[in-house]
C-alpha cells in the first residue's frame, strides 16, 4: 500500500511535471516555486541587432553576444534565467537595426516574435555606429504587464566596450516586478513582494530597487480559470519605496494618489495588484488638460501650479477638496479667502499657463520625484493630482468643464466693478450733500440728494445678480454639474453680502431726514422773518443745524452718524 | 563883443552928465534888489555842482516879467537904467553871480560827468559853461532846459541886434517897452533842476561862454555807450532825438557812425544778420557813407557762405536777392550771381552725366540741389524734368521718424509707418469702411474650400512694372508658414498654429493650407511678410534658444530699403529699381525729414522743400486748407489716443486706482485745448475703445465714464486704503510734441486729485543701432502707464498684441489678466463666423472697459497734405500714408518764387 502510494505519488509528480512542461513556455513564469514570488526568477531573452557596418563583422557580433551573456550572468546571477535557445541571440529581424527600428516596434509585434520563447521579459537591443561613437539602444518587453518600455540609449567610443555598454542599457531597462500584498487605506502604505527579491544578484552592488524609487501599480484581472482577462493601470497613483531594506523579498511603500483608496478596493481574489519600477527618462512631460470625453476639449489659458507634495498628507481627492472648501467657507473664515482654495501644503514651485492646446510642460524636479499639480480656473481649483514628471513624454489630465462657473465669475466681476463706481459716485454726491447741509444750503442739499437717488440702488444690483445667478445655475443644472452649482451659489452669496454692505438704504434715509429738518428750519426762519409782529432781536430757534449758533457742535448729527457708517468710498 | 558894441553905441548916443547921475541913482536903487540875487543861493546842490556851505533856502521866486504897470518911480528908474551903459548893468548882475558863487561853488567843466541814461530820461538838464579866465576848464552850472534852443545865446544876441537896429520909438511907453525887451535879451532865465518851487534866475548872457544842451549830453552819452559796444542802447537814445530834433547838430553823423560801428562789431562777433540789419539801415540814411558798400559786400558774403555751409540755398539766394534789390550794381551781387550760376551749371552737367551713367539717385540729388541753388538757370527746367521723372523722389515732412524713441516696449506710429514702407505682408489692408478689405501683392487667388477647412493659394506669375517686390515661389511661402506652425521654431506663432494644421505644396506656384478649424476670415491670419528659410532668430530679434530647428531668415517681401543719412532724415529707396526704357516711372525714393514743429513743416511745404505732410495736427493745416496747390486727403482710420496700462505694474492691479485714473482725466479738455485747439472739437471725438469708432468692432452703446474729480478723489482714497502706499506712477510718452503736451496735461490733472505721477520719456535715438540697444539694455524704461497713439486696422487680430504689448497672440503673455478675460480673448480666436467675431469683440470691449484694462481718451481725424505735382495715389481714403506709393507719380516741380 505504501509502495503503491509512493508509486502513485511519483507518478502524479511526474505527470504533473510532464504536463507542466507541456503547458508551454508562455505560461512558465506564471507559477512560482513553492508559491513564493520572491523566489521566482525572471526568464529573460535578449536580442541584439547590429546595424550593417564595416567594423560590425560576424565575429564581432558573436563576441558581443557571448560577452554580454557572461556579463548578464555575472550581474543578475540566479535572479535571471536566460531562456534556452534565446538567451542572448543576434536579432536579424530588426529593421533598421538601430534606435529608429526599436522605435517602430510595438508590444504585439514583439509578442508575436516571442510566441515560442519562454520568457517573462525580453530585451531588444541594437548596436549601431554614429561617426566614431557606438550607440547601443534597447527596449524592455514585459509579458506580465504587457508593455514595451521606452528606449534607453548608451554610447561608447570604443568598440571593445560595446558589450559593457549593452549591459548598462539592460541594467537601466530592467524594471523589477512587485506584487502588492496589502494596502492600508488609512496609513496610505502598502506591502509589496519583490519578484526574485529573496534571490541575490550576481553583482552584490547591483540594486535595482532603492528607497525613494517610484512604482506604478496595475491591476491584472483573471477569469475563473486564472487566465489573464485584462490589465488596468491605476491613474494618478504612485508607490514610493520606503527606506526600509528588503527583507524576505518584501518592501514597504507609501501610496501617493489623488484617490482615497486606490488599491484596497480592488484587492480581490481574481485581481492581482502588481507594481513596477518606473524610470524618468524624459527631462519634462507635456501635460495636456482636457475637459469632456467626446470630444475632449483642450483647456487653454488655465493656470497650473506645480508644487511640493505635503510630507505626511497625500493629495486629497476632489471630493475631499470640495469638503475642505466647504469648511473654509464658513462664516468664521476670513472674508477674503478665495473660493475652492485649500490651504496650500507648500509653496508652489511653478505657476504655468496652459497654451491653446491645453498643454503645459512640467519639467523634472530633481528634488521631488512626485509633485503636486493643481489646475486653477479663476478662483476655483479644477483638479489636484500627484504627478511624476519625466515618466512619459505626454500625459493627459481630465478636468471638469468650468466655463459656466467662470462665465458667472466674469459677470459678477463686472457687476462688482459697476458697484465700485456706484459706491464712489454715491460717496461723492453724499459728500456734497453733507457740505451743503453744513453750509445750511437746503436747495443744494436737495439737489445732490436727488442725484444720489437717481443712482442705482441695492435692489438694482440684486436684480442683476439674481439674473446672473439664475442663468448660470440653470446651465449648470442642465449639465448636471453640482460642483459648479454650489460654487456659483457661493459666488453670488458673497457678492450679495458686498452689495448689502456698501449700498445700505438706511444711510440715504438719514440724509433725507437731515435735509428735511434743514428745510423745515429754513421755512420757520423765513416765516418768522416775514411775520409783522416779529421782534427784531428775537432769538433764533434752537436747532442743531444752525451754523452760527454759539456752542453748536462742530459736526452735525448726520456727520456723526455717517462717520460710523462709512459712506466713504475707501471701504470698497 | 556884442556887449561892448552895445556899450559903445550907447556911450556915443547918450553920454551926458544927467544920464550919469541917473545911472548912479539907479545903481543905488539896484542895491536894494538884493533879494533877486539871493535866488541863486540854493541850498540844494545843483547837478554837476559842488555842495554849498550854507543851507539857506532860496528866496521866493521873483516874477521874471510883470504885466502890471510899474509904479511911477520904478518906471523912471527903468528909464534911467535903460539910459545907463550896459557895463554898469552887467557889473550889477556880476555881483549877483558873485553872491551865488559865494553860496555854492560851481563845478568845473572837467569835473562834470555826462549824465547816465536814467538821469537823462528822468531829468533833462543843460550845462551853462560860464565865461571865466580859465578857458580850458571853466565853471559849469547845470540848469533846466533853456529856451530858445539850440544856439540860445546867438539867437538872443541876434534878436537884441535886431531890436537895436529899430528906430527909436516915438512914445515913452514904446521906448520903455523896447528897453524892457532889450534887457530881457541880455539875461537868460534859468531854473535849477532840483528846485521844485520853480524859482527862476537871471544869468547875464555875457557871463555865459556857451551852453551844452541836453541833446548834446544825449549824444555824448550815446557815444560813451557805443564805446562800450552797447550800440542798441546808444541808438535807442538817439532814435527819439532823431524824431524830435532831427536837425540837431552832430546827431546824424553820430547815428550813422554808430550804425557802422554796430555793424562792424556784429561782424566781429559773427552776427552777420545783425550786421546786415545795421548796414541796411545805414544805407537807408546815407548810401554813400564811407565804408558802407564794403561792409555790405563783406556781410552779404558771410551770410551767403554760412547759408551755403548749412546747405540752405534758399537762404543764400535770399541774402543775395536782398543785396541785389538795394544795390544791383554791387560787385558782391555780380560775384555771387556768377558763382551760383556756374555752380548750378556744373551741377546740371554732373547730374546729366550721372543720369547717362545710370546713377539716377545721384542725378536726382544733384539736379534738385541745382534747382535750389539757382532755379532760373537756362536749361535747368528741362534737365530737372528729365531726371526727376526718371527717378522720382517724394519728400515728406514729419515730426517723428522711425526709431526716434529708443527702448519703447511698443512700436509707435512712425515705426509702423517705416515697417509698412520697408516690407509688405502676404495680405494687406486695402480699404477700411464698415469692414476691412484686403488684397495681396503675391497671391493671384486664395479660395477657401471644404467649408473653409482648406484654402488654395496661387501665386502671381509676374509683377506689375511699378511694383517693387521679388517674384516668389510657393516654397518660400510654405517655409514661412511651416516655421510659424512649428512649436520648436523661434518664429512659432501660437495663434496661427491654432488655426493652421498643415501646409502642402501643390506646384511651384500653388500651395494648400489645411485648417484645424475654419477661420472666420482668411486674410487677417496671413498678415505677415514672407521670410527666407534659415536663420535662428525669431521675429523681432528674440530667440527662444531652441536648437535644431531653423527659424526664419531675412524678409523677402521687401518694398523699400531704409537708410539714415542724418538723424533728421530717413531715406527709403526701392529695393527693386524700375528698369530703363519704361514709358512711365513711379516713385523711386521717399525722403522723410524731421521738423520740430507743425509751423516749420508748413514752412518747408510752402518753400517747396517737401511735397507731403503726414502727421500735421488738424489745427495746423487750417491756414493752408484753401490753398489750391495742395490735396488734403483724410486717413481712413482716425488716430486713437489711449492710455495703456503696464501689465506688470503692481499698483495698477488695484481696480480702484485704475478707475480713479480714468475718472481724473478730462479727455474732452485735452482734446479741445491741446490736440485740436478748437473748442468745438470738430476733428475729434471721445472714445471708449483703442480702435476707431467707425470700426465694426466698436460698441457704440457703451457709455463713457464722465470726468469727475470727486469720483477720482474718492476712488483714489479707496485705492490708498487698500494698497497702503501708492508709489509715484510713471507715464511713458514717446518723443512727440503733441503727445508730450497731452501727457503733461494728464499728469497735471492727476495731481489735482492727489495722484502722484511723473512723465517719463525714452532717450533720443542716435545714429548707431548698437548704441541704442546698449542704452536700452543699460537702463530699461520703468513705467506704469503709456500714452499711445494707434491706428488699429483689424481689431480682431490686433487687440491681443495691444493688450499684451507683444508682437503675437501668446497665451503666456496674458498671465496678469483675470482668467475669464483670458478665456474670452481665446474664445475670440475660436469664433466660427464673422457675426460671432463682431459680437464677441463688442462684448469684449465692454468688458475691457469695465475692467479698466486701458483708459481710452479720444480719436483725431488726421489729414495728409500732398502737393499737386503728385498723382496716381489711391482714390479712396488712405489706410496708411504710403499706400501703394510705388504706384505714385511725382512730377518735376521747381519752386520759382523769390525767397
Amino acid at each position: 500500500m505504501k509502495a503503491g502510494h509512493t508509486r502513485s505519488l511519483w507518478l502524479l509528480i511526474s505527470v504533473t511535471l510532464i504536463s507542466a512542461s507541456l503547458i508551454g513556455p508562455a505560461r512558465a513564469a506564471e507559477s512560482a516555486p513553492l508559491g513564493r514570488v520572491d523566489y521566482l526568477p525572471y526568464q529573460v531573452s535578449v536580442f541584439v541587432g547590429f546595424a550593417p557596418d564595416v567594423e560590425s563583422t560576424g565575429i564581432f557580433r558573436q563576441s558581443v553576444c557571448a560577452t554580454l551573456r557572461t556579463r548578464l550572468e555575472q550581474t543578475f546571477g540566479a535572479t535571471w534565467i536566460l531562456s534556452a535557445g534565446a538567451d542572448v541571440v543576434i536579432d536579424t529581424r530588426l529593421t533598421p537595426a538601430d534606435a529608429s527600428g526599436l522605435e517602430r516596434m510595438s508590444y504585439a509585434s514583439a509578442a508575436a516574435r516571442l510566441a515560442n520563447v519562454a520568457c517573462d521579459k525580453a530585451y531588444f537591443l541594437s548596436v549601431s555606429r554614429h561617426g566614431t561613437q557606438w550607440q547601443v539602444a534597447g527596449r524592455e518587453w514585459d509579458r506580465t504587464l504587457q508593455t514595451l518600455g521606452a528606449i534607453a540609449l548608451e554610447q561608447t567610443d570604443e568598440r571593445r566596450r560595446v558589450p559593457d555598454t549593452a549591459l548598462a542599457v539592460v541594467m537601466r531597462l530592467f524594471s523589477p516586478l512587485l506584487i502588492i500584498n496589502d494596502a492600508d487605506r488609512d496609513s496610505k502604505s502598502a506591502l509589496l513582494t519583490v519578484r526574485a527579491g529573496s534571490i541575490s544578484f550576481g553583482d552584490p552592488k547591483f540594486a535595482p530597487l532603492k528607497p525613494g524609487d517610484i512604482l506604478e501599480p496595475v491591476f491584472r484581472f483573471f477569469d475563473s480559470k486564472r487566465n489573464l482577462r485584462g490589465i488596468q493601470s491605476v491613474p494618478w497613483t504612485y508607490l514610493v519605496l520606503s527606506a526600509d531594506a528588503i527583507e524576505h523579498g518584501q518592501v514597504k511603500a507609501t501610496v501617493v494618489s489623488s484617490y482615497r483608496a486606490p488599491l484596497a478596493a480592488n484587492m480581490r481574489r481574481r485581481v492581482e495588484a502588481v507594481a513596477f519600477k518606473v524610470r524618468r527618462d524624459f527631462s519634462s512631460t507635456r501635460l495636456k488638460i482636457v475637459a469632456g470625453r467626446e470630444p475632449a476639449r483642450p483647456q487653454g489659458g488655465l493656470f497650473v501650479t506645480v508644487g511640493e507634495l505635503p510630507p505626511d498628507r497625500p493629495a486629497p481627492p476632489p471630493a475631499a477638496a470640495a469638503n475642505a472648501e466647504k469648511k473654509e467657507e464658513t462664516p468664521s473664515a476670513p472674508a477674503d479667502k478665495k473660493e475652492g482654495e485649500a490651504p496650500p501644503p507648500g509653496p508652489p514651485v511653478l505657476r504655468l499657463l496652459s497654451d491653446r492646446w491645453g498643454e503645459v510642460t512640467i519639467p523634472v524636479d530633481p528634488q521631488h520625484a512626485i509633485v503636486r499639480v493643481e489646475v486653477h480656473s479663476g478662483t476655483a481649483i479644477l483638479a489636484r493630482r500627484p504627478f511624476v514628471p519625466g515618466l512619459e513624454a505626454e500625459a493627459i489630465l481630465q478636468v471638469p468643464d468650468d466655463h459656466v462657473r467662470l462665465g458667472a465669475e466674469r459677470e459678477i466681476d463686472i457687476l462688482e466693478s459697476q458697484l465700485i463706481e456706484t459706491v464712489a459716485r454715491r460717496g461723492a454726491a453724499l459728500a456734497k450733500t453733507r457740505a451743503a447741509i453744513s453750509h445750511s444750503d437746503p436747495v443744494a442739499a436737495q439737489k445732490t440728494l436727488a442725484d444720489v437717488e437717481r443712482l442705482p440702488v441695492a435692489d438694482n444690483y440684486f436684480a442683476q445678480l439674481n439674473e446672473i445667478r439664475v442663468l448660470a445655475l440653470e446651465e449648470a443644472h442642465n449639465r448636471k454639474d453640482r460642483v459648479a452649482e454650489r460654487r456659483i451659489e457661493d459666488l453670488c452669496a458673497k457678492t450679495l453680502q458686498r452689495i448689502t454692505q456698501y449700498l445700505p438704504d438706511d444711510r440715504l434715509a438719514v440724509f433725507k431726514e437731515e435735509v428735511a429738518n434743514l428745510v423745515k428750519s429754513k421755512a420757520v426762519q423765513a416765516a418768522e422773518a416775514q411775520s409783522p409782529l416779529r421782534r427784531k432781536d428775537a432769538p433764533a430757534p434752537p436747532t442743531d443745524a444752525a451754523p452760527l449758533r454759539r456752542g453748536a457742535p462742530k459736526k452735525t448729527p448726520l456727520k456723526r452718524e455717517t462717520h460710523d457708517g462709512g459712506a466713504q468710498p475707501a471701504g470698497i | 563883443m556884442k556887449h561892448s558894441r552895445g556899450w559903445f553905441r550907447f556911450s556915443r548916443a547918450r553920454c551926458s552928465p544927467i544920464v550919469a547921475a541917473l545911472v548912479a541913482a539907479a545903481l543905488i536903487l539896484g542895491g536894494l534888489t538884493r533879494p533877486s540875487a539871493r535866488a541863486f543861493q540854493d541850498d540844494e546842490p545843483q547837478p554837476g555842482a559842488r555842495a554849498t556851505k550854507s543851507g539857506r533856502p532860496p528866496k521866493a521866486a521873483k516874477p521874471p516879467k510883470t504885466k502890471e504897470k510899474p509904479p511911477k518911480e520904478e518906471v523912471k528908474r527903468t528909464a534911467k537904467k535903460d539910459a545907463e551903459p550896459e557895463d554898469d548893468d552887467s557889473s550889477d548882475d556880476s555881483k549877483k553871480l558873485g553872491d551865488l558863487k559865494k553860496q555854492q561853488k560851481f563845478p568845473r567843466l572837467a569835473e562834470m560827468a555826462v549824465p547816465t541814461v536814467a538821469q537823462l530820461n528822468q531829468r533833462p538838464v543843460d550845462w551853462l559853461v560860464l565865461d571865466s579866465l580859465n578857458k580850458g576848464n571853466p565853471e559849469v552850472l547845470a540848469v533846466k532846459q533853456v529856451y530858445p534852443r539850440p544856439d540860445t545865446l546867438q539867437k538872443m544876441a541876434d534878436e537884441l541886434a535886431t531890436l537895436r537896429k529899430r528906430p527909436r520909438p516915438a512914445t515913452t511907453e514904446e521906448r520903455e517897452k523896447l528897453d524892457a525887451q532889450k534887457a530881457d535879451l541880455q539875461k537868460l532865465m534859468i531854473a535849477l533842476p532840483n528846485d521844485t518851487a520853480g524859482q527862476l534866475y537871471e544869468i547875464p548872457t555875457n557871463k555865459i561862454d556857451r551852453i551844452i544842451y541836453h541833446e548834446d549830453l544825449i549824444i555824448r552819452r550815446a557815444g560813451l555807450l557805443a564805446d562800450q559796444n552797447r550800440f542798441r542802447d546808444a541808438l535807442e537814445l538817439l532814435y527819439p532825438l532823431e524824431r524830435t530834433v532831427p536837425g540837431w547838430k552832430g546827431l546824424k553823423e553820430e547815428a550813422r557812425r554808430m550804425l557802422l560801428l554796430e555793424a562792424r562789431s556784429s561782424i566781429q562777433s559773427g552776427d552777420y544778420l545783425g550786421a546786415w540789419m545795421s548796414l541796411t539801415e545805414l544805407r537807408g540814411r546815407d548810401r554813400g557813407y564811407s565804408g558802407l558798400q564794403t561792409a555790405l559786400g563783406d556781410t552779404t558774403d558771410k551770410l551767403i557762405e554760412s547759408a551755403r555751409q548749412s546747405h540752405d540755398d534758399r537762404r543764400a539766394r535770399h541774402f543775395l536777392g536782398q543785396l541785389a534789390r538795394i544795390e544791383p550794381q554791387h560787385e558782391t551781387v555780380a560775384k555771387w550771381n556768377r558763382f551760383l550760376h556756374d555752380e548750378t551749371q556744373n551741377l546740371i552737367n554732373t547730374a546729366l552725366e550721372a543720369e547717362r551713367g545710370g546713377n539716377y539717385a545721384v542725378a536726382a540729388e544733384k539736379i534738385d540741389r541745382a534747382a535750389h541753388i539757382w532755379p532760373t538757370v537756362l536749361g535747368l527746367t528741362e534737365a530737372h524734368r528729365a531726371i526727376c521723372e526718371r527717378y522720382q523722389r517724394l519728400s515728406v515732412g514729419t515730426m517723428n521718424l522711425a526709431g526716434d524713441s529708443v527702448g519703447l516696449p511698443y512700436s509707435t506710429l512712425s515705426d509702423q509707418r517705416a515697417t509698412r514702407l520697408s516690407q509688405f505682408d502676404l495680405f494687406e489692408v486695402d480699404r477700411v469702411d464698415d469692414a476691412t478689405h484686403y488684397r495681396s501683392r503675391l497671391l493671384e487667388q486664395w479660395e477657401p474650400t471644404d467649408l473653409g477647412r482648406r484654402a488654395f493659394f496661387a501665386l502671381r506669375r509676374t509683377r506689375a512694372r511699378w511694383e517693387s517686390r521679388p517674384n516668389l515661389t510657393a516654397v518660400s511661402v510654405m517655409s514661412t508658414l511651416r516655421a510659424f506652425i512649428d512649436p520648436a521654431s523661434p518664429a512659432y506663432d501660437e495663434r496661427f498654429a491654432s488655426y493652421v494644421d498643415g501646409v502642402q505644396l501643390r506646384s511651384p506656384l500653388e500651395l494648400e493650407i489645411r485648417f484645424s478649424h475654419a477661420p472666420p476670415r482668411l486674410e487677417p491670419l496671413f498678415r505677415f511678410p514672407i521670410y527666407a528659410p534659415g536663420g535662428s532668430a525669431a521675429i523681432g530679434g528674440a530667440s527662444n534658444g531652441s536648437a535644431g530647428h531653423s527659424g526664419l531668415g531675412p524678409v523677402l517681401t521687401r518694398r523699400f530699403e531704409l537708410s539714415r543719412p542724418s538723424p533728421d532724415e530717413a531715406v527709403f529707396r526701392r529695393v527693386y529699381p524700375q528698369p530703363d526704357g519704361l514709358d512711365q516711372y513711379q516713385v523711386a525714393e521717399v525722403d522723410e525729414r524731421r521738423y520740430d514743429s507743425p509751423q516749420h513743416e508748413i514752412q518747408a511745404l510752402m518753400r517747396g522743400d517737401i511735397s507731403m505732410l503726414i502727421d500735421l495736427p488738424p489745427w495746423a493745416f487750417e491756414p493752408i486748407r484753401k490753398d489750391t496747390h495742395f490735396f488734403f486727403l483724410d486717413y481712413a482710420i482716425p488716430t486713437t489716443h489711449v492710455l495703456q496700462l503696464n501689465p506688470q505694474s503692481v499698483p495698477l492691479k488695484s481696480r480702484e486706482l485704475r478707475l480713479a485714473l480714468s475718472y481724473a482725466v478730462d479727455a474732452q479738455r485735452i482734446l479741445s485745448q491741446r490736440i485740436l485747439r478748437d473748442p468745438e472739437s470738430k476733428a475729434g471725438r471721445l472714445t471708449t475703445a483703442p480702435y476707431a469708432t467707425t470700426s465694426y468692432a466698436y460698441n457704440g452703446l457703451l457709455p463713457r465714464r464722465e470726468f469727475s474729480t470727486g469720483m477720482a478723489f474718492g476712488l483714489h482714497a479707496a485705492a490708498v486704503k487698500r494698497l497702503t502706499t501708492i508709489p509715484r506712477l510713471k507715464l511713458l510718452c514717446e518723443r512727440d510734441p503733441e503727445t508730450q503736451s497731452a501727457a503733461e496735461e494728464i499728469v497735471a490733472q492727476w495731481k489735482r486729485v492727489g495722484i502722484d505721477a511723473e512723465l517719463v520719456s525714452p532717450p533720443a535715438a542716435t545714429n548707431s543701432a548698437k548704441a541704442n540697444a546698449a542704452a536700452t539694455a543699460r537702463a530699461p524704461l520703468q513705467w506704469d502707464l503709456a500714452y499711445r497713439k494707434l491706428r488699429m486696422e483689424e481689431p480682431l487680430t490686433e487687440i491681443w498684441p495691444f493688450l499684451t504689448l507683444g508682437s503675437g497672440a501668446r497665451l503666456e503673455s496674458m498671465r496678469t489678466v483675470p482668467d475669464w478675460l483670458r478665456l474670452e480673448l481665446l474664445d475670440l480666436d475660436g469664433a466660427p463666423d464673422w457675426k460671432s467675431v463682431v459680437n464677441r469683440l463688442q462684448t469684449l470691449q465692454s468688458h475691457l472697459y469695465a475692467e479698466v484694462a486701458y483708459i481710452p481718451l479720444f480719436e483725431v481725424d488726421n489729414t495728409i497734405v500732398l502737393r499737386k505735382n503728385v498723382h496716381d495715389f489711391p482714390a479712396y481714403k488712405f489706410v496708411n500714408c504710403y499706400q501703394d506709393v510705388e504706384r505714385w507719380i511725382v512730377q518735376s516741380w521747381i519752386p520759382e518764387d523769390e525767397p
